[in-house]
């Protein structure tokens, strides 16, 4: 059985390295960016099962990022966004410009595991 | 007691000593157990040498939260040094000691970056930047169940939000930098605990 592939955009190492781990050990092939840059090269020429983003990013946030993929990439991925505490505003512009899911920081990666897992069952 | 001073009060000023002695009351309502050092850090804190009652207001000049973090700060200098328990964190490594070293070393360099960024912002009174220098560091704070760290800077992003006052932001950057190598050395003795167990 080929991995679901799986993108990571977080810009906080110490975050991106637990994640990294855990939805590996969780069976999925995952590509780590930590800024925009990275991850609009990226899904210009390879498009993931599923998209685990943060909202801040450095030179392209997480809201451009949806709008990206939903827009110029015309694309229904799965966008799980990664907010935190309190930025009830970005969640709901999040999910207005089209994300399917959000989970708030402290991350438990326990919690995303099954967050990632539902949401791609659903395709 | 500790807030009346032993200053003569004369008729003209009866009204003045009335007002003094109800936000004493107030004030030792709301911290009944505040101490001395505390008291005398709010003092220092806003630079208000004199009779500072006359002038205080609870909910205006200091958050409560100020004053329950400069009240740990007292009381841990008494007795207790900080305390982490890091077994949570290697549930979430599975297991893997490799990964925590791997997370309290990014973490710790975090924590250097955010107070080299702080200073910097701060000289400048750029309230913006160290808002978001604040809230790049507080997920890693709380991932690491660093509760004291997690308190201060959370103080630190209302300041930048809303009073900007670079004196009270210098004092809760300073209150930091004072907690890291407590913070630091805890986890260091939290990880050698695992790693005998």
């Amino acid at each position: 059985m080929t991995k679901k592939r799986l993108l990571l955009a977080e810009d906080d190492e110490l975050l991106a390295s637990l994640l990294n781990f855990r939805l590996k050990k969780g069976g999925y092939e995952v590509n780590h960016s930590a800024n925009g840059k990275e991850v609009k090269e990226y899904l210009s020429q390879n498009m993931p099962d599923i998209i685990v983003s943060d909202i801040m990013m450095p030179y392209f946030s997480g809201m451009e990022l949806i709008a990206y993929v939903r827009k110029e990439l015309n694309s229904q991925v799965p966008i799980i966004i990664i907010s935190s505490a309190g930025n009830e505003e970005n969640v709901l512009n999040a999910f207005e410009l089209g994300a399917n899911d959000f989970i708030s920081k402290p991350v438990s990666p326990s919690e995303l595991l099954v967050r990632v897992a539902r949401e791609l069952k659903k395709i | 007691m500790v807030f009346l001073s032993g200053e003569n009060i004369n008729d003209a000023n009866r009204e003045q000593k009335r007002t003094t002695e109800a936000k004493t009351n107030e004030f030792e309502d709301a911290f009944p157990e505040l101490d001395l050092k505390t008291y005398e850090a709010i003092i220092e804190h806003h630079k208000s040498y004199g009779n500072v009652l006359k002038e205080l207001e609870i909910d205006t000049i200091m958050d409560k939260k100020d004053i329950l973090i400069l009240s740990g700060k007292a009381n841990k200098n008494k007795d207790t040094e900080a305390k982490i328990d890091l077994r949570l964190v290697l549930d979430e490594c599975m297991g893997e000691m490799s990964l925590l070293r791997e997370l309290i070393t990014l973490f710790i360099g975090n924590c250097l970056e955010f107070m080299g960024a702080a200073k910097i912002h701060l000289r400048t009174e750029d309230f913006e930047q160290l808002d978001l220098a604040a809230h790049k560091i507080k997920a890693g704070l709380a991932m690491m169940r660093t509760d004291d760290l997690l308190d201060i800077v959370i103080q630190i992003q209302k300041g930048c939000k809303l009073d900007q006052d670079p004196k009270h932001l210098e004092f809760l950057c300073k209150c930091f930098n004072e907690e890291f190598p407590k913070v630091k050395k805890a986890l260091d003795n939290a990880y050698v605990e695992l790693t005998n167990n």
